[in-house]
């Protein structure tokens, strides 16, 4: 049969259940029907099985088999709720399928609360590397039994079996170097051999004695990460070194995922919307976070709100994951995130404040941030320089807390007026009730162009020019009037001047418009970060278009890829300029969303309480981790340039060789930052020497300071008297995954072989205040333990490993920033083998502890040299901002005011684990301290005793027991506003007391409601709105953080009680970081000289070395899990372009090696065009034992991603004793950066050993 | 009438669950003791079991506990946990270890809660009283000769152990030698389980792209 094209094609186009295509066209009111051959073969009507005995029913068989795949992976008994934590910050629930007490599998949770009509729901939340969690549990790589190193375990039993006791026992061995040496030398050289709990912890509890008596408790230090997901396991560790005065080290600064600028800028260690607010966001810039990648289970919300017409901004060096989702890539190049910054600030400043007026912005500016203060200027040369904030106190005023008042001009009357708000109202009785954001009849002055009375040339500093990190000068103008005896100006003019944007009448040099090539326009950009110039401008303006017309739904997530740089603070304050000029803090769908290392612990307080035993006594004594790190690794040794290199031309030359080591202890002395261990003696012996000769401690101390018989250990870092001792590591792979400088802490925190390329600093670049040894010391520290279910590179390391439960296999629970829920751990099964939870691991160590100490050690006072405290009145120790050091003889020491205070705590050493055991009295009696404001919960005590029961007898008689796990949480729980509303409401009417504004009508709807440990059980809980937090969930709402300060007019923790644009701190001044600025990354090519090897023959290439998140690691799993290395390559891989790789003669998976003065890495080669040219990737956190093969170069083990970095201390994070640049744990500190770095690849011999 | 394990096979069997433990200090202490019992078992395990414990004697307590945690703990390859090399980490290995758990039952035992079903010396304690004990070993007879090659390519003593016991059970057939050659070369299965979408079939299958 033949047909017309045209008949082929409708043939096809008809419906061919109705009609054949070969049939004639005039059937077609018939159906089809079954061929008749078929209908009379078979029975039609009836399908044939076995009827069963009472014909009620009948049973077909077969055919099903299929199904038996799914009827074997449904087969189970019970299934349990939990989680991963440590440091996942997905906090995602889980089911567990447990059959016959065999975990067989997980899957998600499914029973999130709504989030309410009009937006996408949570679930199901959680990633592939939760999935296939569930292997870690039985594999044969897990840690089952506790190990110490064969020498140790054997000199140990030697000597326990001849000295009187175990601590007598620690000390011979401690006394004789050749057995020290000994055991030492066989870390990381296998020789585990299994021991005991009894054993172990007798052991690690005499070490502990011994140290505490011997040098003093400050030696005796903790590690361990990101308490928020499993609260109670971190807390059962921390709780133990608090009770005994040990030292717990920081994380979040340490892992450089403390975004510093948010303490600069908001007063606020971070705080953050919640992932379910990304829908609410009508304009989304991805900035150095790659959400499908880091954020796995809520990455669903951005992809949804696309649909609803939100438009994404992807800036990322290179093709990531999340740039597939962009309507625009900003491809800038890595580092430079700040100049694009300054640029899309330019063109906001002068679009929307200079040729059009925004009422929206103008008022939010107004009212809810610095700009409309008053700053001084400083005659320097022939032009001026920003100075300080002018406050009351310069206006004569002589009343409380007058110099932390701020001052701004009324634009009606013209009056200097100084509004409620500020520091200064924040602590004294004088200012109860005005600490808010209420104007009252003041309208602020924006700028003073039109009303000033001088136009005044003003230098500035700038940094992307310049032969040093130190840049240059640039001239601008600003409007000014005259105060007193002085010029002044305000945030807003200065702004306008540090962001080139150019008004008629003032002096100085300005850009044309914006394809003038000089700073900051979007043409100088272009240059930098090869972002065009007209595309930076047009987000810019699309941006705060938006935020216009959408009251503020304007957000920027920001993460890793901007938040781990050198000067990351200053590439944050460029991006917050953006979300507070454009009204974006405090409004749903706007604002920072910045997502590296969550840690938000909702139920705060309850938590602070029982893991630093403030219970039983306060303070504890929290370190930051990157100073401990940077002086007890002697990473201070290897400084090729020092402080004042990069200090502002503009400054007055304070830190001219000033090596970083002298800044640290510098500020260690003036009281800005804590120090531990603190002294060259032991503290419980100054304790003891000042009660002997009667007098208070503070003096005893301030004199031996004074008389030079008293000296401060970071001044001498590599004494022996000054050396960590004991450190013990949990829920953490400190050297297999955080420690920057991985190869010096081998070398001389361990003592263990080393890949170490660099040469000590030169005698003229060392420091001038800490003492150089010319010896450096090599494994400081006595006794390793590392508590873990895996044996990661921090266990082959260590002296003592203990075997941990898994997150199957525990009680806690978990919060996180991406969801409001507070949910638990449960265990499936009851920890295997020897396996213990942390808190039975903890409590086992704390008996042992106890018992050796009640001969050892008794009762002894402690003396604890604390930092001047963000939050509490410490915060105005220092007006000003002056950096007044009392050992220059620039001011007297006087502790709590130029020095640290000196705070004595009575402890009876052998009651820690009785107290360990029960919640303190001190809860009720000196009440709960958060975020400035104090209650007592005396209701939610009493409740815990019914909840948790009492203990009876001894020295916690009728105190709420904690003697489990669950115990400590309900703790936690109750504890806490935002789980316990009847805490929420009593905090917030303390608020109410502070502030005079109503606020405690946030929590009252749930005033009733406290979620318990079982509700945790049961299903994730949303979270209640409590002073803990700046945020608000009431009535439903997503989280947002500053939603409580811009509704409420409740004041940021800052000086002025605003956003700060301006900083006047003396350190900041010094390098002219006074306002937001672009600092580009650190030059090490310059300050390291080329580092290359430079063999004949063998090419080389010298690159950007950034080490970001994989997809097949972290969070909830290291990069160990068979299952996600076999979704890539498996072992070490470093990422580069085929520019690169074809400069060196590599092709796709060779073997390669990457080198820098810190260290080697061995790896093999992934060539692809997603990297740009002249960056590299290694993913971070493949431990070292995974198919790393060894080095041409050193000869070991190929290292992992920190054998190639190393610390730099940016002076300005050890700022502190002036408002919100004060210290507190976690909320300002150093960071342990890492991106700066540069390594030398070449290809090596094909031929690898393991 | 019940079945039993004969005397021989029950020797080797309780035996090598000893010695496959972690070492103590009495099992130091009674060498001799070890000695007659290797003594008592059939022909060709007696030679592997003297063997082993001639190493024994000979290395100090320190030394065994070092090359046993190395080898034992450390090393997945020498587990000594029999789904492993079957099933490695997967889903599937929890199921494994039910079908022993099921077995311990059946017989009227109540397995110690310490250690995981599949643990051999648990095994070999079982197989040495009960006939679905050899059963089961006699099903793993793969898995326990890939331990064995693991430990004989490290040169660990141990190895004689596990060649004590397994002389005592059938040979291999020709589809386990093929078993055992593709996982040694191989190593333990991987997870498949949701592998599947990650691309078409034709893809899956080696067809065009």
């Amino acid at each position: 049969m033949t047909q017309e094209p045209d008949a082929v094609r409708s043939s096809e186009e008809r419906p061919r259940a109705h009609r054949a295509p070969d049939m004639d066209p005039l059937a077609p009111l018939l159906p089809m029907g079954e061929p008749v051959e078929q209908l009379l073969r078979k029975a039609q009507f009836f399908v044939p099985g076995t009827p069963s005995a009472d014909y009620r029913e009948v049973h077909k068989k077969g055919g099903r088999q299929a199904e038996e795949f799914y009827h074997d992976r449904w087969r189970h008994d019970k299934e349990v709720r939990s989680t991963h934590g440590v440091n996942c910050t997905g906090s995602c629930s889980w089911k567990v399928y447990v059959k016959d007490g065999i975990i067989t599998w997980e899957t998600q949770q499914t029973d999130y609360p709504s989030v309410g009509p009009d937006s996408p729901e949570y679930e199901p939340r959680g990633c592939p590397r939760g999935a296939s969690f569930s292997w870690y549990t039985y594999s044969p790589s897990r840690v089952r039994y506790p190990y110490v190193r064969a020498p140790l375990l054997e000199m140990w039993r030697i000597a326990r079996d001849s000295a009187k006791d175990p601590v007598e026992a620690w000390a011979q061995i401690m006394a004789d170097p050749q057995k020290v040496a000994r055991y030492k030398d066989a870390r990381g050289k296998g020789g585990l051999v299994r021991s005991t709990w009894a054993e172990v912890t007798e052991l690690i509890a005499a070490a502990h004695v011994h140290t505490i008596k011997h040098y003093g408790p400050d030696r005796v230090v903790g590690f361990s990460p990101i308490p928020a997901m499993s609260q109670v396991s971190y807390s059962a560790g921390t709780r133990f070194l608090s009770m005994i005065g040990g030292t717990i080290l920081s994380f979040y600064d340490w892992y450089a995922d403390l975004p510093i600028a948010s303490p600069q800028v908001f007063g606020d260690q971070t705080d953050v919307p919640e992932s379910g607010d990304w829908w609410n966001a009508a304009y989304l810039i991805l900035w150095g976070t790659n959400l499908p990648i880091t954020r796995t289970p809520d990455a669903h919300f951005m992809t949804e709100a696309r649909y609803k017409g939100q438009k994404v901004v992807v800036v990322s060096p290179d093709y990531s994951d999340h740039t597939k989702f962009a309507d625009d890539w900003l491809p800038a190049a890595p580092g430079t995130d700040g100049a694009l910054g300054m640029a899309m600030g330019h063109v906001i400043l002068t679009e929307f404040f200079r040729d059009r007026q925004v009422p929206y912005f103008t008022d939010y500016v107004k009212s809810y941030t610095d700009l409309p203060f008053l700053v001084s200027l400083r005659e320097r040369d022939d032009a001026y320089v920003p100075d300080r904030f002018v406050t009351a106190a310069d206006l004569g005023d002589t009343s409380e807390h007058a110099q932390h008042k701020t001052v701004l001009m009324d634009a009606a009357s013209g009056e200097l007026r100084v509004p409620n708000g500020s520091l200064g109202y924040h602590f004294g009785e004088a200012g109860r009730g005005k600490w808010n954001l209420d104007l009252e009849d003041i309208d602020p002055l924006l700028t003073l162009l039109g009303r000033h009375t001088d136009a005044v040339p003003v230098d500035l500093a700038r940094f992307d020019v310049g032969a040093t990190e130190g840049g240059d000068i640039v001239r601008r103008g600003v409007p000014a009037v005259r105060v007193g005896d002085r010029l002044v100006t305000t945030v807003f003019d200065l702004l306008m001047a540090q962001y080139a944007v150019s008004r008629d009448g003032l002096p100085g040099t300005w850009p044309t418009g914006y394809d003038d090539p000089s700073a900051y326009t979007p043409a100088w950009q272009e240059a930098i970060t090869s972002v065009p110039a007209k595309t930076a401008a047009r987000v810019a303006r699309e941006f705060a278009r938006n935020a216009e017309l959408s009251k503020g739904r304007s957000m920027i997530a920001m993460g890793g890829g901007t938040n781990h740089w050198f000067h990351s603070d200053q590439i944050y304050r460029t991006f917050f300029t953006l979300t507070m000029l454009c009204g974006c803090q405090g409004v749903n769908g706007g604002g920072w969303a910045h997502y590296v290392g969550q840690e938000k612990v909702r139920p705060l307080t309850g938590f602070q309480q029982v893991a630093f035993g403030f219970d039983w006594q306060r303070p504890t004594r929290h370190m930051t981790g990157t100073s401990f790190f940077y002086l007890h690794s002697d990473q201070w040794r290897y400084e090729r340039f020092d402080a004042g290199e990069l200090a502002s031309p503009l400054g007055n030359g304070t830190f001219k060789r000033h090596s970083f080591a002298d800044c640290i202890a510098k500020a260690s002395r003036m009281g800005w930052t804590p120090s531990f261990p603190t002294f060259d003696r032991n503290p419980l012996d100054l304790a003891d020497e000042a009660a002997a000769a009667g007098r208070p401690v503070g003096d005893h101390i301030v004199d031996e300071l004074k008389a030079e018989r008293l000296h401060f250990a970071g001044e001498d870092p590599d004494a022996p008297e000054n050396f960590p001792r004991v450190m013990t590591v949990w829920r953490a792979n400190l050297l297999g995954s955080s420690g920057k400088g991985m190869e010096y802490f081998m070398r001389h925190l361990l003592g263990v072989d080393d890949a170490v390329r660099a040469q000590e600093s030169p005698p003229h670049m060392r420091p001038q205040e800490v003492r150089w040894r010319d010896e450096a010391p090599r494994a400081k520290i006595d006794l390793v333990t590392t508590i873990d279910f895996r044996m990661t590179s921090t266990c082959s390391y260590s002296d003592i490993v203990l075997p941990a439960a898994t997150w199957y296999e525990k009680h806690d629970i978990s919060t996180t920033d991406m969801h409001p829920f507070v949910h638990s751990f449960n265990p499936a099964i009851a920890p295997p083998w020897e396996t213990r939870t942390d808190f039975e691991a903890f409590r086992s160590i704390g008996e042992a502890f106890s018992r050796l100490a009640a001969d050892h050690l008794g009762t002894r006072t402690d003396v604890i040299p604390m930092p001047l405290l963000h939050d509490s009145p410490d915060e105005m120790a220092q007006p000003g901002g002056l950096a007044l050091d009392w050992a220059a003889g620039e001011c007297d020491p006087v502790p709590g005011v130029t020095m640290p205070k000196f705070v004595t705590v009575e402890r009876d050493y052998s009651q820690v684990a009785a107290k360990m055991a029960a919640l303190g009295p001190l809860v009720e009696t000196l009440g709960t301290p958060q975020k400035g404001i104090i209650w007592k919960p005396v209701e939610a005590v009493n409740l815990l005793k019914r909840v948790n029961g009492t203990v009876r007898g001894g020295v916690a008689d009728g105190r709420p027991k904690l003697v489990r796990d669950i115990h400590l949480a309900e703790a936690i729980l109750a504890l806490s506003g935002t789980t316990n509303g009847q805490v929420a409401v009593q905090a917030w009417k303390a608020q109410e007391v502070q502030t005079g504004q109503k606020l405690s009508d946030l929590a009252e709807d749930r005033a009733d409601e406290r979620i318990s440990f079982a509700d945790t059980q049961v299903q994730p809980r949303a979270v209640i709105t409590s002073p803990e937090w700046s945020g608000s969930e009431t009535g439903g709402r997503r989280y947002s953080p500053f939603v409580v300060n811009v509704e409420r007019k409740k004041p940021w923790h800052t000086l002025t009680g605003r956003m700060h644009f301006f900083l006047d701190h003396d350190w900041i001044q010094e390098y002219g970081e006074s306002l937001p600025t672009y600092r580009p990354p650190l030059d090490y090519v310059r300050h390291f000289g080329e580092q290359g090897l430079r063999e004949d023959g063998r090419p080389e290439v010298t690159v950007r070395y950034l080490t970001p998140h994989s997809k097949w690691s972290i969070h909830s799993e290291y990069q160990d899990n068979l299952h996600m290395l076999r979704l890539f390559r498996g072992g070490p891989v470093i990422w580069m372009s085929p520019d690169d790789a074809e400069k060196i003669g590599v092709h796709d998976n060779d073997w390669i090696e990457a080198f820098n003065r810190n260290g080697v890495v061995a790896c093999r080669a992934v060539v692809t065009h997603r990297m740009p040219k002249g960056t590299v990737f290694m993913y971070h956190a493949k431990d070292r034992h995974l198919m790393v093969p060894k080095s041409e170069i050193s000869g070991w083990h190929g290292g992992g991603d920190n054998s190639l970095t190393r610390l730099v201390i940016k002076p300005t994070h050890l700022i502190g004793g002036y408002a919100q640049l004060s210290a507190g744990f976690n909320y300002y500190g150093p960071t342990g950066n890492q991106r700066d770095e540069i390594t030398v690849i070449r290809r090596r011999s094909q031929e690898v050993e393991f | 009438m019940k079945r039993t394990v004969s005397a021989g096979t029950a020797r080797t069997d309780k035996l090598a669950s000893v010695l496959l433990q972690y070492p103590t200090a009495s099992l130091f202490a009674g060498l001799d003791v070890l000695d007659e019992a290797a003594a008592a078992t059939p022909k060709h395990s007696a030679a592997a079991f003297a063997q082993f414990l001639a190493w024994l004697r000979s290395t100090s307590s320190d030394q065994v506990a070092d090359h046993y945690v190395q080898t034992f703990d450390l090393r997945r390859r020498c587990a000594l946990y029999l789904t492993y090399f079957r099933y490695g980490d997967t889903r599937n290995r929890g199921m494994a270890m039910l079908a022993f758990k099921t077995a311990y039952r059946a017989a009227g035992f109540v397995p110690s809660s310490e250690e995981l079903p599949d643990y051999l010396p648990l095994v070999l304690d079982f197989a040495s009283m009960e006939p679905s004990g050899q059963e089961l070993l006699t099903r793993h007879r793969g898995d326990l000769e890939l331990l064995r090659r693991a430990l004989d390519q490290r040169e660990s003593p141990y190895a004689a152990v596990i060649e004590a016991v397994a002389v005592q059970l059938p040979g291999l057939g020709r589809r386990e030698v093929a078993q055992v050659t593709k996982a040694w070369r191989d190593g333990p299965p991987k997870e498949d389980v949701g592998l599947e979408p990650f691309a078409p079939p034709e893809y899956m299958q080696g067809g065009r792209r």
